[in-house]
């Protein structure tokens, strides 16, 4: 086991130096600069200036091994450009953090009503209350958040005062994102309970349960959710690997300083450092929630077994 | 006890200063200094006095050295103190001291001297010429890499240390003692005062910036305020908090106790919030809200020029677009009253010549108030113009052999559309076909930098008032468009020190520039604001950098 999760580490190593590095050529590869936020054609020199001051005026090459070195020695990720004297793990740091709140609450409801939706939909597959199920789940996945987000702000803090438009700190204000998030967790998970359970309920170990005289209930709770329920550990394990690096659309909806702003901004402000940044984060994240799950495979199922 | 008779001791004295510092303004107070009855311009006072703004982005920091955005300049202008400001009057800007009590020219206009008023900084240090000395020079110092050294050179010797030709110990500027600033110029500059209240030259404090290097600006606890407010807190793109700051030299003055700055990125998060009154203001260009709030109750709209001007550039090293012809007749194809109303929805103002409207000159007011739009002057036929260039050319008699791409540094889906628009009116005006190609700033800017394009789609903003700002960019526009004639004119026009002959040499100057056609305008921006009725004295004018400091509500 050891020994195994000691390979499993290294690999892990092996993935992210090539993922830091293929994307670090990448980005330095689109045409552009840090600059180009302001959307101006600076002067010739201010810009040189700058690159001096940066680094930038090094070639990819350079930058990259000084990059590493800073990475590997001193375990920095820089300065971000688009913002100085912002430090990079720091702002990743602290706003994952924030990112996971309502990720993570929104991960724990939709979890709990998904699985309980689904339960109800296998037991009554093809009767009123499926349907009703299936429906949701399929608004769930196709209704895009933003439009889920503007709607819910529109009713919630513009007809009915009720809540704040937008905001931090407060309970009140991951109220909206909560329901938004989670809206497409609970599709997810009523589609993918539904499904497993009536795989399992056609299974012969169902049948034999069933003919020992075991009652309907055990059944369930013994036989049918135990085996119906593991495979949900896949997709949870990149789900709360997901809540810390946050969600553009609704964050921006409902003003939630996360992370899912930095993801998608720094790519068009050309921000080098928070592009590696919060790629190394993300990849690191989802190696490692890639391993957990594994391992947690390995005690909870007795087929699998690691070696 | 003792602490009863120390506060009405401050209270007086509080009194005492304000009731002196209001010289200036039409305030009175009704029954002693109550502020709950307090009046401005015959208006009461609420008793609770703050107000909730928003930002498009969250700054890039607050170190106006480093600063590369107009967010960052919005807070700047609230919590720090430039030489000067500009104020309006009835809707005309007036130039007013700020961290200068008064300031002269010598006779040529090659060496300013600002007097500074007694101020402090909100630790307590008085504020010194000295600070604003190294604002100035660390702008300009190569080291710091400044986005904003370009603002600067006109000061003797600035551009030779930017080109890293000289020490910047050579910067014409210098702390003559406490409060006596000295800016020597390479070259008289008439619109030199224009400059001092930008990010590019507010006072910075050199041993804040020693003691927090790097992080300098970029937390709230990492710079003090000489300003009307100062900074309360700073939630990276959430939110930034202001309070007054009773230091401040005019803090009499300043009403508001509070500005709550919510940093909202997203469009409709930004009506809603303005519709269930969680800011007080927005600006919008979308029509759809425009006529909601229009009719909203309690809601007054308030418009006016944005001295921004969005054209297309002209690659005049294309084979095709090297002639002037050419490139004109594409620049009277377009059909700006149209295109206002069609793609803008009547939001913007057509444009017919470079120099935006609400850029003033001196005391004689709007440039576009004395000088005639030079577009709108010339009725030739862009057909005929076509088929001349396409001769001169060697092009042969038939449009429709011609195919011409227009770039665009953008990928909207608003961009997309006025592509297509554009690519009608071509079309059916001038039977060439035109291609569309949309791809994100950075990609653009490469390509035109690097003359790979035919036609481009830009927009411009002054960067400080005066015709100069816009005149002079042409510089950085990449046309390849090169006329020696233009650039001693605007040489010429910025030593001149005479108001009206400069109005004169910059209409000049726009004429030339249009008469070659290297960039076509289309359309002027403006800024479409709405505000509850209770906001007072809220901006507008583009140019005025008031920031909050006269703001207060009245009615809420």
């Amino acid at each position: 086991m050891v020994k195994y999760i000691i390979k499993r580490i290294l690999y892990m190593l092996v993935t992210l130096w090539i993922i830091i590095t293929a994307t670090f050529f990448m980005m330095h590869s689109i045409p552009g600069d840090p600059l180009a936020h302001m959307a101006k054609n600076l002067p010739e020199q201010t810009r040189e200036n700058y690159y001096e001051k940066y680094g930038l005026d090094k070639s990819t090459g350079e930058q990259y091994i000084i990059f590493l070195k800073n990475l590997v020695t001193k375990g920095s990720l820089g300065e971000s450009l688009r913002y100085p004297g912002r430090d990079v793990s720091e702002t990743i740091i602290n706003n994952s953090k924030i990112s996971a709140i309502p990720g993570g609450l929104a991960l724990v409801v939709g979890l709990v009503i998904g699985i309980a939706l689904g339960i109800i939909a296998a037991l009554n597959k093809n009767k009123w209350p499926d349907y009703i199920v299936m429906f949701i789940a399929i608004l769930g996945i196709t209704v895009p958040a933003f439009v889920m987000a503007s709607l819910l702000q529109y009713v919630f803090t513009v007809k009915f005062q009720l809540l704040p438009t937008t905001g931090w700190g407060e309970p009140k204000h991951i109220v909206l994102p909560v329901i938004v998030l989670s809206f497409g967790t609970i599709a997810t998970y009523a589609r993918y309970v539904k499904s497993n359970i009536l795989d399992v309920m056609g299974q012969d170990y169902i049948l034999t349960a069933e003919a020992k005289g075991v009652s309907p209930f055990n059944v369930m709770k013994n036989h049918v959710m135990k085996n119906a329920c593991l495979p949900c550990i896949t997709i949870l394990g990149g789900q709360i690997a997901g809540i810390f690096t946050g969600a553009f659309v609704t964050e921006k909806i409902f003003g939630i300083p996360g992370l899912g702003f930095y993801y998608v901004s720094s790519i068009s402000d050309r921000d080098y450092t928070m592009i590696i940044g919060t790629t190394v984060f993300a990849a690191a994240l989802f190696v490692f929630a890639q391993l957990v799950i594994d391992i947690t495979y390995g005690i909870l199922d007795p087929r699998v077994r690691i070696k | 006890m003792k602490m009863k008779k120390l506060l009405i001791g401050l209270l007086v004295s509080a009194m005492l200063l304000s009731s002196a510092a209001c010289s200036g303004t039409k305030e009175e107070s009704v029954g002693g200094a109550n502020k709950e009855t307090r009046t401005v311009d015959g208006n009461e006072l609420d008793a609770e006095q703050y107000i909730n703004s928003y930002l498009f982005g969250d700054p890039s920091t607050l170190d106006s050295i480093k600063l590369s955005d107009s967010y960052g300049t919005t807070v700047l202008m609230n919590i720090m103190e430039p030489l000067t400001r500009l104020d309006e009057e009835s809707g005309e800007n007036v130039r007013v001291g700020a961290g200068a009590e008064s300031w002269e020219s010598n006779e040529d206009g090659t060496v300013w001297t600002f007097k500074l008023r007694d101020n402090k900084w909100t630790d307590g240090q008085p504020v010194t010429a000295q600070d604003y000395v190294y604002g100035i020079a660390q702008t300009v110092n190569p080291e710091s890499g400044s986005p904003n050294s370009y603002f600067l050179t006109d000061i003797k010797n600035a551009e030779a240390i930017i080109n890293g030709d000289m020490d910047i110990s050579e910067l014409g500027i210098r702390a003559v003692d406490e409060k006596t600033l000295e800016i020597e110029l390479e070259a008289p500059a008439s619109y030199f005062l224009a400059m001092t209240d930008t990010r590019a030259m507010l006072p910075v404090r050199q041993d804040l910036v020693e003691k927090y290097g790097e992080q300098y600006g970029a937390e709230a606890d990492t710079i003090v305020s000489n300003g009307p407010f100062m900074l309360e807190s700073w939630t990276h793109n959430s939110e930034i908090v202001l309070v007054k700051n009773e230091d401040y030299w005019d803090a009499g003055n300043v009403y508001l106790d509070k500005v709550d700055w919510k940093i909202l990125n997203d469009e409709s998060t930004i009506f809603n919030s303005f519709d269930n009154g969680s800011i007080d203001h927005c600006e919008t260009g979308t029509s759809e809200w425009i006529d909601k709030f229009s009719e909203k109750e309690g809601v007054l709209e308030v418009t006016y020029g944005d001295p921004t001007v969005r054209f297309h550039l002209f690659n005049t090293k294309d084979e095709l677009f090297q002639n002037v012809y050419v490139r004109k007749a594409f620049m009277l194809t377009f059909d700006r009253e149209d295109m206002n109303e069609t793609i803008y929805f009547d939001t913007k103002i057509p444009a017919y010549g470079w120099v935006p409207k609400s850029v003033t000159t001196g005391d004689l007011g709007e440039y576009r108030a004395q000088v005639d739009e030079p577009i709108k002057a010339m009725q030739d036929d862009p057909q005929e113009l076509l088929l001349k260039g396409m001769e001169e050319l060697g092009l042969g008699d038939d449009p429709s052999q011609l195919t011409v791409k227009i770039n665009f540094g953008d990928t909207s889906q608003w961009t997309r559309n006025y592509g297509e628009y554009l690519q009608q009116r071509l079309k059916g005006v001038l039977g060439v076909n035109i291609e569309l190609e949309t791809e994100e700033w950075g990609s653009f800017q490469n390509r035109t930098n690097s003359g790979d394009y035919q036609i481009g789609y830009m927009q411009w903003g002054s960067d400080y008032n005066d015709p100069m700002a816009i005149l002079s960019i042409i510089d950085a526009i990449p046309t390849s468009w090169e006329n020696q004639e233009y650039n001693d004119i605007l040489k010429q026009a910025a030593q001149e020190l005479d108001e009206k002959a400069r109005v004169e040499l910059y209409a000049q100057a726009e004429q030339i520039l249009l008469d070659e056609a290297a960039v076509s305008p289309v359309i002027y921006m403006k800024v479409i604001q709405f505000k509850y009725e209770y906001v007072k004295n809220l901006q507008e004018t583009s140019f005025n950098t008031m920031g909050f400091k006269k703001v207060y509500t009245s009615g809420r």
